[in-house]
């Protein structure tokens, strides 16, 4: 972790400024520069964990809680740049410490939103199709799910995602695979009624 | 594999996948979370039964140099003492002396020099 005489060549726009240095005046108790590092990656954060806990309301309350754990030390990332996968470790952490207590199977409701070209029977039929996906993607085992999260729905590389769930590239690309043939398996039932309706939906 | 296949495509796997939902970022998520920093702030506050170390002071006296003196003059007998007189030709004939005890000014006579320390001169 860089040393508090980093601090003089910090930019005054905290947005040029790198994680390391926002860590730095961050574990000075400057919340300006804590607020950078929220607007970085709290959205990311959120959505791993929204996506592994099935949508539930939760995932916004998990999400803080990894960022109140680095605001109470900063110092626990030595490294800046490794700042994000230690924020996703710490939140996925929290999310399988959740799922011990009570698993959670919900998936909130309301996500799509109308865009007012389309009949009030295509939008459901879009939003069925949707929610069936989701409800394949949600059935998924924890350690699956989180892969196939990271990898395609954040695009994150093999290795980058490896380093997250802290696997060999080789365990990862195994978890991947294994998600993607339950996924075949589940959807190819209504293979052809979702793809018409989500085709429909471009044109 | 080819069973999978059959199923569904990677290519059609991934055109579904691709219309799965996008969670929302809740609003005021950010100023929630902001909000809570104070609360955290509050524990880290509390007193703390921490005794900090004393930072070690400069030396600040100019004479501190004279302690190590004696050392130094110890070891240096140390030495000399203990190279069994190997040193001995090293050393000026002055400084000879002065160690030994000896005086040039004082010649050796011999035997006749216990003269005075004969019985008749005791009292």
């Amino acid at each position: 972790m860089p040393t508090a005489s980093h601090l003089r060549a910090v930019p005054s726009g905290l947005d040029q400024a790198t994680d390391a240095d926002l860590l730095v005046r961050a574990g000075t108790r400057d919340a300006t520069a804590f607020s950078t590092l929220v607007d970085r990656h709290f959205p990311v954060v959120h959505r791993v964990v929204w996506r592994m806990m099935n949508g539930h309301a939760d995932a916004e309350d998990v999400a803080q809680e990894a960022f109140l754990k680095l605001w109470r030390d900063p110092a626990q990332v030595r490294e800046g740049a490794a700042l994000r996968g230690w924020l996703m470790r710490v939140a996925t952490n929290m999310v399988t410490d959740r799922f011990r207590v009570k698993p959670m199977q919900t998936m909130d409701d309301g996500l799509e939103v109308a865009d007012g070209r389309d009949t009030a029977e295509e939008r459901l039929d879009r939003s069925r199709a949707v929610a069936t996906i989701d409800a394949a993607v949600a059935t998924l085992p924890e350690r699956q799910k989180l892969a196939l999260t990271l990898v395609h729905f954040e695009h994150m590389t093999n290795v980058a995602a490896a380093s997250i769930m802290e696997v060999s590239v080789d365990a990862l690309e195994s978890l991947l695979a294994r998600a993607r043939r339950s996924l075949k398996q589940q959807l190819a039932a209504n293979k052809t009624a979702l793809l018409a309706t989500l085709s429909a939906e471009r044109t | 594999m080819s069973k999978e296949n059959e199923l569904m495509t990677d290519a059609e796997l991934d055109g579904l996948l691709a219309h799965a939902s996008t969670p929302p970022l809740p609003l005021g998520a950010k100023q929630r979370l902001m909000a809570k920093l104070s609360q955290v702030d509050g524990v880290a506050a509390a007193p703390s039964n921490v005794v900090p170390l004393r930072q070690p002071q400069p030396s600040g006296s100019r004479l501190g140099w004279l302690a190590g003196l004696p050392l130094a003059a110890s070891l240096a007998l140390g030495i000399y003492l203990g190279s069994a007189d190997s040193l001995d030709s090293y050393l000026p004939n002055a400084a000879y002396d002065l160690i030994a005890g000896s005086s040039g000014d004082e010649p050796l006579t011999g035997i006749e020099d216990v003269e005075s320390f004969t019985e008749d001169d005791l009292s």
